[in-house]
């Protein structure tokens, strides 16, 4: 279980980004965190890995205190623009030892990269596609994922969502953020739903189509027209 | 497939097997994909996969034993409730929709005789 | 210390073509000048020649012999060059990760390990950067010595000087002063490096805010140093030197140490 208790984050003296945000992921489960645009959402991300201090709160995974059973996916290039995919792929093997090129080859080669391409050249879809075989090919038990879908057609869109249906789950807690949920909510097991700095809603959304016969879509709308 | 988001994927997974167990387009006996193939196969999360097989464990439409792929269940009564189940899940819609116009029982009887044979001479021709 | 390793060749590899083209340019214009100051002096002396109508011997007691100090009296502008160059490599090495085209700095912060590694392998980079710019200059005053020689006329040359005292003048080549100059200038990259991690550890007005006092601190330590030494260098004693190598080292720590502390726990990407 990754655990996140308590977190808050205010920047400068504007008004707090995030007012005590807690939830967790299960291990073997999709997790959506949702908010509008600008609700702090790549934060909770950023604040999980250490990438920007908090002023409160604790990230526990599996009761301990450790970022190096979590990947992380952001939603921007973070391998230097000379380098090719090759390049990023050795570089990756040379400083993880948790490193995985097979799957990392076998992902490689489902999505059509070549080793050769110059990551900064390639589109925005192989960008996103590129992106996530440097975070599945980490065998670590949770992975974090900023906005794996914007941005890219949906054509790309359907070949990326392939992946949450593939063996590559096993073993994977996975939360992912999102402002757009539509062609991805039958894969998702559990939203979270964020304004305002707080979580106001949580659903199993198997369970809420069960119990209140609502799409997770349904339930958006009715949270952020409040 | 494409799924119906207002209701539970698990279930749509369950109601599109009991179509072909109907059918017979899934034999008694006959091996089905694990799991992981299901999933992978209609794209839904694995997870979701797993409900409902535990689902149709439940409701007897298929046997698992450790080790070996999970079988149409042997037992014909099942899948003849099966049949009845999703006859009589149809049958209530329709009679609720005629219902709703109120046309008389003669009326709809011959309208769905004479319908559902040209239907079945047009799938022959075909 | 394989990661450092493998990190710090990471760097080099990043900046190494604006450091050799750098060092190129600065090597090709110091040797230029040297060169430029030879063919202007002998031009000079022959256009007074023909001008005044004077002997070569005439001209050149009017005009003056040209030394070596003279004919390298530019490479103290191409030094500052340098120097300017160096601090904002020092800079650049750091915010290139943030505004580069990509953001080199997430991966830098996620990678497995402490954050130390990437903190001393840029400042590495630096520290080699430095050291092949002292080797540069030491090379090309030994070379433009050679080409000056050769290519000056020898009634038209001073001989009053020796290239040991040159070199004194724009630095010594005794070990221990080039020491001094190494460890002087790593302090003055590991400070820059520390004002560069407050501002993005804090952003803003309070990023500027203790950037200030950092460097006011910086100041007062020094004038007080320069306070000790000018009111009391005839006195200045061991112990007393000692204190101010003392606090220097603290300080020079201090710097590393708050860098640790601010990619550690108050960084942000």
């Amino acid at each position: 279980m990754l655990e996140v208790h308590g977190l808050k984050k205010r920047y400068g003296r504007k008004k707090p980004i995030l007012e005590g945000v807690s939830f967790s992921v299960r291990p073997d489960s999709i997790t959506c965190l949702i908010g509008l645009n600008g609700e702090g959402k790549s934060t909770i991300l950023k604040a999980i890995m250490g990438l920007v201090p908090v002023d409160a709160g604790t990230v526990l995974v599996d009761g301990e205190v450790s970022r190096e059973k979590i990947a992380f996916v952001p939603d921007l290039q973070t391998m230097p623009g000379y380098m090719t995919i090759g390049d990023a792929l050795t570089y990756m093997g040379d400083y993880y030892p948790d490193w995985n090129p097979k799957v990392a080859e076998e992902l490689m080669g489902l999505f059509k990269l070549l080793t050769t391409d110059k990551i900064l050249e390639l589109s925005k879809g192989n960008q996103a596609k590129f992106s996530l075989v440097l975070g599945f090919a980490l065998d670590r038990p949770y992975l974090l994922l900023d906005e794996p879908f914007a941005g890219i057609d949906l054509f790309t869109k359907e070949q990326i969502s392939w992946i949450f249906s593939s063996h590559y789950m096993e073993g994977r807690g996975i939360l992912m953020t999102t402002h757009e949920i539509v062609e991805i909510e039958h894969l998702i097991d559990r939203v979270v739903f964020l304004q305002d700095g707080r979580i106001i809603d949580e659903h199993d959304t198997e369970e809420m189509r069960e119990v209140y016969g609502k799409s997770v879509q349904d339930r958006m709308l009715e949270v952020y027209q409040r | 497939m494409q799924f119906d988001q207002r209701s539970p994927v698990y279930l749509q997974v369950v109601r599109w097997f009991k179509e072909q167990i109907a059918t017979e387009e899934l034999k008694c006996g006959q091996e089905i994909p694990s799991r992981r193939e299901i999933a992978a196969q209609l794209g839904i999360n694995p997870n979701t996969a797993q409900k409902a097989y535990k689902e149709m464990e439940d409701q007897q439409l298929i046997t698992t034993e450790r080790n070996v792929p999970s079988k149409i269940t042997m037992d014909q009564e099942i899948v003849k409730k099966v049949r009845t189940e999703m006859l009589d899940e149809a049958v209530a819609q329709f009679i609720e929709a005629v219902q709703a116009i109120q046309i008389p029982l003669g009326e709809v009887v011959t309208k769905v005789e004479t319908v559902y044979q040209s239907t079945e001479r047009r799938k022959i021709d075909a | 210390m394989k990661q450092y390793l493998m990190l710090t060749n990471e760097e080099l590899k990043r900046s190494w073509k604006m450091i050799v083209a750098v060092i190129l340019a600065m090597a090709s214009i110091e040797i230029l000048t040297v060169v430029g100051r030879v063919i202007y002096q002998e031009r000079q002396v022959r256009n007074y020649m023909s001008d005044a109508k004077v002997t070569e011997s005439e001209a050149l007691r009017s005009f003056g012999k040209l030394s070596f100090e003279q004919a390298s009296s530019y490479f103290s502008y191409v030094i500052m060059i340098g120097i300017v160059l160096v601090i904002l490599y020092a800079i650049q090495i750091w915010y290139r990760d943030w505004f580069g085209e990509s953001k080199y700095i997430y991966r830098l912060l996620l990678l497995p390990g402490g954050r130390a590694k990437i903190f001393f392998a840029k400042w590495t980079s630096l520290a080699l950067v430095i050291i092949s710019f002292i080797g540069l200059q030491w090379a090309v005053i030994q070379l433009s010595y050679a080409i000056f020689n050769w290519l000056i006329k020898n009634n038209y040359r001073a001989s009053s000087f020796d290239i040991s005292m040159t070199l004194k003048q724009l630095y010594t080549m005794n070990v221990v002063d080039v020491l001094i100059l190494l460890i002087l200038s790593l302090f003055v990259v590991s400070f820059l490096f520390m004002l560069v991690l407050l501002e993005r550890s804090y952003r803003k007005a309070k990023g500027l805010l203790f950037i200030v006092l950092e460097v006011i601190a910086l100041l007062v330590i020094m004038m007080g140093g320069m306070y000790v030494i000018e009111t009391l260098d005839i006195f200045l004693s061991q112990e007393i030197s000692g204190i101010m190598l003392a606090i220097f080292v603290l300080y020079f720590a201090y710097t590393i140490w708050k860098s640790l502390r601010l990619l550690k726990w108050k960084i942000s990407v």
